[in-house]
């Protein structure tokens, strides 16, 4: 159940085939620019249906911060009291107007605890068979925690850290996924 | 009335201890409610500027303020950000309740309705670069019931408050942050 209005260009829960995906946690983002640190520490909401995605940054009190919403090839944003902004790349948009961005396109699949479409520079497993580590479009992931399923269940992740290594200044990001 | 419960509240309660609940409400178009998410935890606070705002449940989240900075601390995320307080504590409830400055600067204040018993302000902040669209408080008895946060895009959390100590005795060092050990600290 969505618990944001959801934005433009999201259909609401439940048209279409494809289910939702709604995750609930924690993130913290640290980057560095001309030697100051700088980054994001807050909650967030993550509803995704096929290759849409809508991300909500809220803070611990409840209140939406930003929400972002990606489709393919097409970015909006919205900020509190502002008119929304559109890019075609979430990741550029991300950056301008928050300071700090998330690797949102790659995530869709990461959360899954698979990895995206596209090359794959190198992926490590557990003796199960579930990702530990991934690189791939630029970024380290790692697997640091997965939730307790049965056997069979898609692997659910619980902690996930990300490290962009490729162009651009470092960026680290935290996540946690609550339910 | 609320205005004059509020009032009381900030001038004779210097400090407080108590229990928060926290409710992320919903409203769909047919105007039932539901509760989409709930935290819980305790919170301490002694005017002006220092507050304990301690999630316990359903995860460890921390908002702590001397005064002078604001520390947000995250133990699954082992995060720890410290932020100057003047601008983060501006037109937010820390302000209402653990503030010094009078509210007329920041909000325009209205009388709201009356519910169970609880008298309720409504708190309208004055700038425009919050997220809040709008701040309730609720009184009853001169005790502090709750509060309603609703932000800009339509999102409501509803707090509850119980288990209220007035004017505790609490030591100075009450409210200063000790960064765990390998915890990970942003300064912004």
């Amino acid at each position: 159940c969505a618990s944001v209005t959801p934005g433009a260009g999201f259909a609401p829960a439940g048209a279409g085939a494809d289910r939702t995906i709604e995750l609930r946690g924690r993130f913290s983002a640290r980057t560095e620019r001309n030697g100051r640190e700088e980054g994001a520490h807050g909650n967030f909401v993550w509803l995704q249906r096929g290759d849409s995605v809508q991300l909500s940054l809220v803070s611990p009190l409840g209140q939406t911060l930003a929400i972002v919403t990606a489709l393919p090839g097409e970015a909006t944003l919205e900020l509190p009291n502002q008119a929304p902004r559109s890019a075609p790349e979430v990741d550029m948009l991300m950056q301008q107007a928050l300071g700090f961005s998330l690797p949102v396109s790659g995530m869709r699949d990461w959360l899954q605890a698979r990895p995206a479409p596209g090359p794959v520079v190198r992926a490590e497993r557990d003796a199960t068979g579930r990702l530990t580590q991934l690189e791939q479009h630029g970024w380290t992931v790692r697997f640091q925690e997965y939730r307790e399923t049965s056997a069979g269940d898609t692997p659910r992740v619980r902690r996930m850290d990300l490290a962009r290594t490729l162009d651009g200044e470092p960026l680290s990001v935290r996540l946690v996924v609550d339910e | 009335a609320a205005l004059d419960q509020l009032k009381t509240f900030v001038t004779t309660v210097k400090s407080a201890k108590g229990e928060f609940v926290q409710r992320q409400v919903k409203t769909g178009q047919d105007g039932a409610t539901r509760v989409t998410g709930t935290s819980s935890g305790t919170f301490i606070f002694a005017r002006p500027g220092k507050f304990s705002w301690h999630y316990t449940k359903p995860y460890e989240q921390l908002l702590q303020a001397d005064g002078q900075t604001l520390v947000v601390y995250d133990k699954d995320l082992n995060q720890v950000t410290e932020r100057k307080l003047d601008n983060a504590l501006g037109s937010s409830p820390a302000a209402i309740l653990f503030g010094s400055n009078d509210l007329e600067k920041n909000f325009t204040l209205k009388e709201g309705a009356v519910k169970d018993g609880i008298e309720w302000l409504e708190l309208t902040p004055k700038s425009k670069d919050t997220q809040f669209e709008r701040i309730a408080i609720g009184f009853k008895g001169g005790g502090l019931e709750g509060m309603e946060l609703r932000d800009t895009f339509g999102n409501v959390t509803l707090l509850t408050f119980s288990a209220i100590q007035k004017n505790p005795s609490l030591s100075a060092n009450q409210f200063r942050f000790q960064v765990p050990k390998g915890a990970d600290v942003l300064k912004q």
